[in-house]
């Protein structure tokens, strides 16, 4: 029973190729069907099926990109243009640094983990602990901290990286009142 | 995050951030990238190396029971061990192992013991991954820290890649070198993003659960941890220290096989052995679960006495219970393991193109580099270099050499020497190097251990193979844009 949706998966990708830089609704045919797989898989075998799913999918979507680079024509060096990213080497900018490292790092963790605790508290009212609050605070933390790092290192400076683990540790706070 | 950042688009924050991520971290991520990968075959590496201890697929639940005591009489003079496990044999390492508190030893299909369970480096490895070698809980917290920034990376990366759909299978790998690696990190990242994203945030839910079990404690078990985790993965019963016989482990055994017949037992755990209050486990694998194992309880007569609940209990234990192997990739057999391994390289070559992009960019603005790149030469090539030295001086020094101070040693002077005279950590020495050095220990050890499984000699020609790949001059163009 598993084998037609894995199967399936591979045409998904093919037609994602096909579509890609042509018609795009061979690419749109593409996305559906590798996403019906994958609920397919869900469906008859949980997790596990969605798990194995995604592995074959992944390494079926590499092969294309792999034959690229293999067939790949040799290009002539190209003028060095201004890099994209911007560096700076001043002596205020290590201090910016740290500061940086210390909004993303310790202060977003603490955020992240407040609101983990909050949500496990609300999960459980007054009852014990038990395994679902608990299993949530504990993954729940990482993805948190995950979207305020993100979050954080996609603002203009070390002032505008404050708001966000402050308003995750507000929102923490009001579920705290909740709970 | 620099002044001009204020005038940046989204795209150019982005990637500002990513790159700072990636600065940040890269080297440890590259470390514990590279050794995850080779985790990922772990029994194969411990067959690997000691590759001489007699086999067998099957340990009888009489077996088993009896070697128990035979492993307590090589152990007569130690302290009395207060755990004993049972690590049944399985097709990726088909030897049975008992640990005791004290040592761990290899048994036959009989019970007989035949061996002292010796793989220091496999385990050395293992460790760099998991703790990078420091105290546990702190080691894999930080690991776990790694995890997030990880994940922060990928996050960052695609918002930093507004053609992710235009540029989705454009890979030109004999353009000029910087367009051409970062095609590399861009694709290799992009495709293999579900994959790094469920290592990463798995990866980090292993590591920073202590620092939540440590909080929930704090706020309602007066500290104690254990309480915590026995919400998720089980409870101990009280403990009574007065002796008694051996727990009838067979009977608990053949009880598994009886009640549970699809299951395979993975483990046979003995607490408190040989007390009254002694409480036997049996962790059993079910197939197609992602589960890694049901835990199934008994007393010391054997009695069964229940299951924790990781196959059907609340979704919370069973998420719970799924990180590990979903982490580790050893859910649905070898070729799930082999997909794992490739994509782990992969994310060794986003990893390493990434700073060297990174290097590249500061040397086109006429900024010092030369220290810094091959500082990175000695983190992308020396690294493994490391480790396969590692090898050598575990098979020549035996398994109680002192591997994790050898190694950092190794890797620090290998550090300092890129930083004071760079030209001599160029980067294609020390790439040729690790080359040579791989092919080379690939046919020492085949040759070393002919007469050793056959799973054995093909890890030695895959080992010969990358190595053929790193060193061979004709694949040096593709093989260096992983520096």
């Amino acid at each position: 029973m598993i084998a037609l949706p894995l199967l399936l998966l591979l045409p998904a990708v093919a037609l994602l190729r096909a579509g890609w830089g042509g018609d795009r609704r061979l690419a749109y045919a593409g996305w559906a069907l590798g996403a019906v797989s994958l609920v397919w898989l869900g469906v008859l075998e949980g997790a596990w099926g969605v798990a194995v799913g995604f592995t074959l999918a992944i390494g079926a979507a590499l092969v294309p990109v792999l034959y690229a680079a293999a067939v790949s024509p040799a290009r002539a060096r190209r003028d060095a243009k201004d890099p994209a990213i911007a560096l700076t080497s001043d002596g205020a900018a290590i201090g910016r640094r740290l500061l940086v490292f210390l909004l993303v790092v310790p202060v977003s963790f603490l955020a992240a983990q407040w609101f983990a605790f909050t949500l496990n508290a609300l999960m459980k009212g007054d009852a014990p602990l038990e395994a679902n609050s608990v299993a949530t605070a504990f993954m729940v933390q990482p993805i948190v901290w995950t979207g305020l790092m993100a979050w954080q290192m996609c603002q203009r400076g070390p002032v505008d990286m404050i708001k966000p683990p402050l308003l995750i540790a507000a929102l923490g706070a009001l579920l705290w009142i909740f709970a | 995050m620099s002044a001009a950042a204020k005038d940046q688009t989204l795209v150019q924050r982005a990637l500002s951030g990513h790159a700072a991520l990636g600065l940040l971290a890269g080297a440890l991520i590259y470390l514990i990238a590279l050794t995850g990968t080779m985790v990922v075959v772990l029994e194969k590496w411990q067959r690997w190396e000691q590759p001489n201890i007699a086999e067998s697929i099957v340990l009888s639940p009489e077996a088993a029971q009896a070697s128990i005591p035979n492993v307590l009489a090589r152990e007569s003079e130690a302290p009395a061990t207060e755990h004993l496990y049972i690590r049944m044999p399985t097709e990726d390492l088909p030897r049975a192992v008992v640990t005791t508190d004290n040592k761990a030893w290899y048994v036959d299909g009989e019970g007989e013991v035949v061996g002292r369970e010796a793989h220091t480096w496999t385990e050395f490895v293992a460790a760099l991954h998991i703790n990078l070698t420091l105290p546990i809980v702190w080691g894999m917290i930080l690991v776990g820290v790694l995890g997030v920034v990880l994940a922060a990376l990928l996050v960052t990366g695609v918002l930093a890649h507004p053609k992710i759909f235009k540029d989705a299978f454009r890979l030109r790998s004999r353009h000029d070198p910087q367009l051409a690696r970062a095609d590399w990190h861009n694709r290799l990242g992009v495709w293999t993003l579900p994959f790094a994203l469920a290592i990463s945030l798995t990866g980090a839910f292993i590591g920073l659960s202590y620092t939540g079990a440590g909080t929930l404690a704090y706020a309602h078990t007066d500290s104690d941890l254990d309480r915590v985790y026995s919400t998720i993965f089980g409870d101990e019963p009280e403990h009574d220290p007065t002796s008694a016989p051996m727990a009838n482990i067979a009977r608990a055994m053949e009880t598994v096989a009886e009640r549970f017949p699809e299951t395979f037992p993975t483990y046979v755990v003995v607490h408190d052995p040989m007390t009254e209050g002694q409480f036997v486990q049996i962790i059993a694998e079910h197939p197609r679960r992602l589960i890694y194992g049901e835990v199934y309880s008994f007393n010391g007569a054997g009695d069964y006495l229940g299951k924790v609940g990781t196959s059907d209990g609340e979704i919370g234990r069973q998420a719970a219970a799924s990180t590990y192997n979903l982490h580790f990739g050893n859910y649905a057999g070898l070729p799930v393991e082999l997909a794992y391994i490739a994509f782990g390289l992969a994310l060794c070559v986003i990893t390493s193109t990434g700073t060297t992009l990174w290097l590249r960019k500061r040397r086109r603005k006429g900024l010092p580099t030369e220290r810094m790149a091959a500082a990175w030469t000695v983190t992308i090539w020396g690294i493994p270099l490391a480790l396969l030295a590692m090898a050598w001086l575990r098979f020549l020094g035996g398994p109680d050499v002192p591997l994790v101070a050898s190694f950092w040693g190794l890797l620090i002077a290998g550090l300092l020497v890129a930083v004071l005279r760079p030209s001599s950590m160029a980067d294609d020495l020390v790439r040729r190097a690790l080359g040579i050095a791989m092919l080379v220990s690939a046919l020492v050890h085949a040759t070393w251990f002919w007469n050793a499984p056959i799973e054995n000699l093909l890890l030695d020609v895959a080992i010969a193979i990358i190595g053929l790949i790193i060193w061979r001059p004709k694949l040096r163009d593709t093989a260096a844009l992983a520096a």
